[in-house]
């Protein structure tokens, strides 16, 4: 029984040792979202709470903590309250197999991508809860969007895994890493990392993808009855599942913990370093493709979906199989 | 090991209740959400088994794409409020004796299925299957491409066909309908838009010719 | 179709150059202020709160005639006035709903003797409706405090007057 515990408590330990910083550095990416949303437009952005206003986020969520929370009378209790719930959770257990470095993962499975992608494709069932939930039409029509789209997209995201997956051999993400230690993925399959990041855009529902809240059209969408804490639940998962996006991206194409040239001034920096530093640089690169592109109609959204980036990646899947069969570069198992 | 038993006691739980939940909620949508609960325990059940690829698939497939779709169904039909009419009223009803007897069908083929697994040993016994040095999701990988590649193939082949004839038949072209080509919207250039022309004095000039 | 515009959209010709426009522009000099700590320039004619001013004997400007309350399109203004014991018309109570307030400036335009005016102060949000009902010492207490740079407004607009 002793020795249970122990280990109980030792994971649990573990546990938290990952997710509270997963958790502040949440709130430290939305502020920096919305400080280069802001740059770009030449405003200030959030400026006042904190050095640079590093605080703003904490400010907001206790803004949102001590905000009564709104249950409308006609919804469907349970599941309202659940839908922030599983955004939040799902959001947050698909980090357990991110690898900060060769030794420094949580749990090491061997078929770490299918976990990352199962957990990324179940992310859907908190806005459907949440729209369907509520009992009321926009949140409703913002929930079959973002299915129909997350759903989508998946679609092409496993394809461009597969790309990937063909070089390395391995479903482990630790050995998707370790077979980019010659060259980074992105450098040969640069097309395939570009489609990445444009189904990445869609599948977190950022711009010019966000049509799920278009503001313009359907007030938020999901979130439209939500309030206090559970809107700021809904609001941490997204911007944790985008955080998990651009580390799956850095993990199969930026070559993850692994310092761009193995010599001197850059083997210093510890590898999680690396791997953060590398988060970031997508991070930027989403919210900088946030202020500057206008939102897409949805007919637009699912056009380029199925018939511009599934064949193009299924082509992609081809090629790169072709070529690795002819010249003999094949993994070995 | 007690603490794998008392996972797998809780998922199989999880699973069994969710199940019949399904047939007994009254919402619908509610059975859909059951269903998918079933879903997710008994691919954790898989996983727990050491069978993590075919749990993953499971997850992906089933819950990420299948369940959605019944959801979407669900929801857009708006069936959510149909009363059961089983545990309702007291004459009962007249479907109940065709699914007790698919489920007696069902129920007799799992024996079956079961019986012949128990009383003959080599049925499962397949040559290329080799679990002690390389992980299932390897071994699943051979299986299916040397020995079944074929029935593989066709299955995937079943599934296109299937896919692009409910393309077919749902598919028709109207006429005498405007679509936008946002291909040609957006390949428009400053060149193409803008032309400076000279106007000549109480002339004028036509624009659309 | 030309090839050239193939060949920019698949090479995403677009999306690169607006990217390194927004690049550009992150570093350029920011065009708003650093609002609470840093304020805009207001014009002498900006309509803001109100204030009732004073001759600079300490006598109240307002002889209760009544033309603001006539004239406020609102009919936020309230005005009742009694003959004072030096035979001077004053009044005993002006009370402005900043509330129903559109801030359209008729009242300091219909004054003939410049005492209400609105003044440049636009930060007087409270958090109760009941501390926007002005009233006759609210008013007074603002022309006080205001009373410096609500003179050289009205000097600096008397030109166009």
């Amino acid at each position: 029984m002793q020795s249970y515990l122990n280990i109980l408590l030792f994971e649990v330990y573990r546990v938290l040792f990952l997710l509270v910083p997963v958790l502040v550095s949440v709130a430290m990416i939305v502020w920096l979202d919305r400080r280069v949303w802001a740059f770009v437009q030449k405003r200030r952005g959030p400026n006042v709470v904190g050095p640079f206003g590093l605080l703003q986020s904490l400010a907001d969520a206790l803004k949102y903590i001590f905000k009564e929370i709104i249950i409308p009378a006609s919804s469907n209790k349970v599941i309202f309250i659940l839908a922030p719930i599983v955004t939040m959770t799902l959001a947050l257990i698909a980090w357990a197999v991110i690898p900060f470095s060769e030794s420094f993962v949580l749990s090491n499975i061997n078929v770490g991508i299918l976990y990352i992608f199962a957990v990324s494709s179940l992310g859907v069932y908190g806005i459907i809860m949440g729209g369907w939930a509520s009992n009321s039409k926009y949140p409703f029509l913002g929930a079959i969007r973002s299915a129909a789209q997350m759903v989508s997209y998946e679609v092409s995201i496993g394809v461009i895994i597969i790309n990937v997956l063909l070089c390395v051999g391995s479903l482990n993400l630790t050995d998707i890493v370790l077979a980019q230690e010659k060259i980074w993925f992105v450098i040969p399959l640069f097309p395939m990392f570009v489609i990445f990041f444009i189904s990445a855009l869609a599948e977190t529902n950022r711009p010019p993808f966000d049509l799920p809240e278009a503001e313009a059209e359907l007030v938020s969408g999901y979130q439209t009855e939500y309030s206090g804490m559970m809107y700021a639940m809904f609001w941490l998962g997204e911007y944790a599942n985008i955080l998990l996006m651009c580390a799956l991206g850095s993990i199969l194409f930026l070559g993850g913990w692994l310092s761009p040239l193995n010599m001197y001034p850059f083997d210093i920096i510890p590898s999680p370093l690396w791997l953060i530093l590398k988060i970031l640089l997508l991070f930027i690169l989403f919210a900088l493709v946030k202020a500057i592109v206008p939102r897409y109609r949805y007919d637009q959204l699912m056009k380029l979906g199925w018939k511009i980036f599934l064949p193009f990646s299924l082509v992609w899947v081809v090629l790169t199989a072709g070529y690795l069969l002819y010249f003999d570069l094949l993994p070995t198992v | 090991m007690i603490a794998h038993a008392i996972f797998f006691y809780i998922f199989s739980f999880i699973a069994i209740v969710s199940a019949i939940m399904v047939t007994v909620s009254k919402n619908t949508v509610h059975s859909v959400f059951f269903l998918i609960l079933d879903f997710i325990s008994i691919s954790c059940l898989f996983i727990m088994i050491g069978a993590e690829f075919l749990g993953m698939i499971m997850l992906i497939v089933y819950v990420g794409a299948v369940a959605v779709l019944f959801l979407f169904v669900v929801m857009m039909l708006n069936v959510a409020h149909q009363k059961n009419i089983f545990f309702k009223s007291n004459q009962g009803s007249k479907h109940i004796p065709i699914g007790l007897f698919v489920s007696l069908i069902i129920f007799f083929e799992l024996i079956i299925v079961v019986g012949g697994w128990k009383y003959k040993p080599e049925l499962n016994n397949i040559s290329s299957l080799e679990t002690t040095s390389i992980s299932n999701t390897h071994s699943i990988g051979y299986v299916l491409y040397t020995d079944y590649i074929h029935l593989f193939q066709l299955s995937g082949m079943i599934l296109l066909v299937a896919m692009i004839g409910a393309i077919i038949l749902t598919y028709r072209k109207r006429e005498g309908l405007k679509r936008q080509s946002y291909f040609s919207q957006i390949s428009r250039e400053k060149i193409d838009g803008v032309d400076l022309v000279d106007v000549e004095k109480n002339k004028g000039i036509k624009i659309d010719v | 179709m030309k090839l050239g515009r193939i060949f920019k959209t698949l090479l995403m010709v677009d999306f690169v150059t607006g990217m390194a426009i927004a690049i550009k522009e992150v570093f350029k000099e920011k065009k708003t202020i650093n609002y609470p700590f840093e304020k805009g320039k207001i014009s002498p004619r900006f309509r803001g709160e109100h204030a009732l001013r004073r001759y600079p004997n300490g006598e109240e400007r307002c002889i209760a005639c009544k033309l603001c309350e006539a004239v406020c399109p609102a009919q936020a203004i309230t005005i009742e006035s009694k003959e004072r014991s030096d035979g001077s018309r004053k009044t005993t109570r002006y009370d402005i709903d900043m509330l129903k307030c559109i801030y359209c400036g008729l009242c300091e335009e219909s004054c003939p003797v410049d005492a209400i005016v609105q003044g440049p102060n636009f930060e007087f949000a409270t958090e109760t409706r009941e501390e926007l009902y002005y009233n006759k010492e609210k008013l007074l207490e603002n022309g006080d405090r205001w009373e410096s740079v609500l003179a050289a407004n009205i000097k600096a607009d008397n030109p166009y007057r």
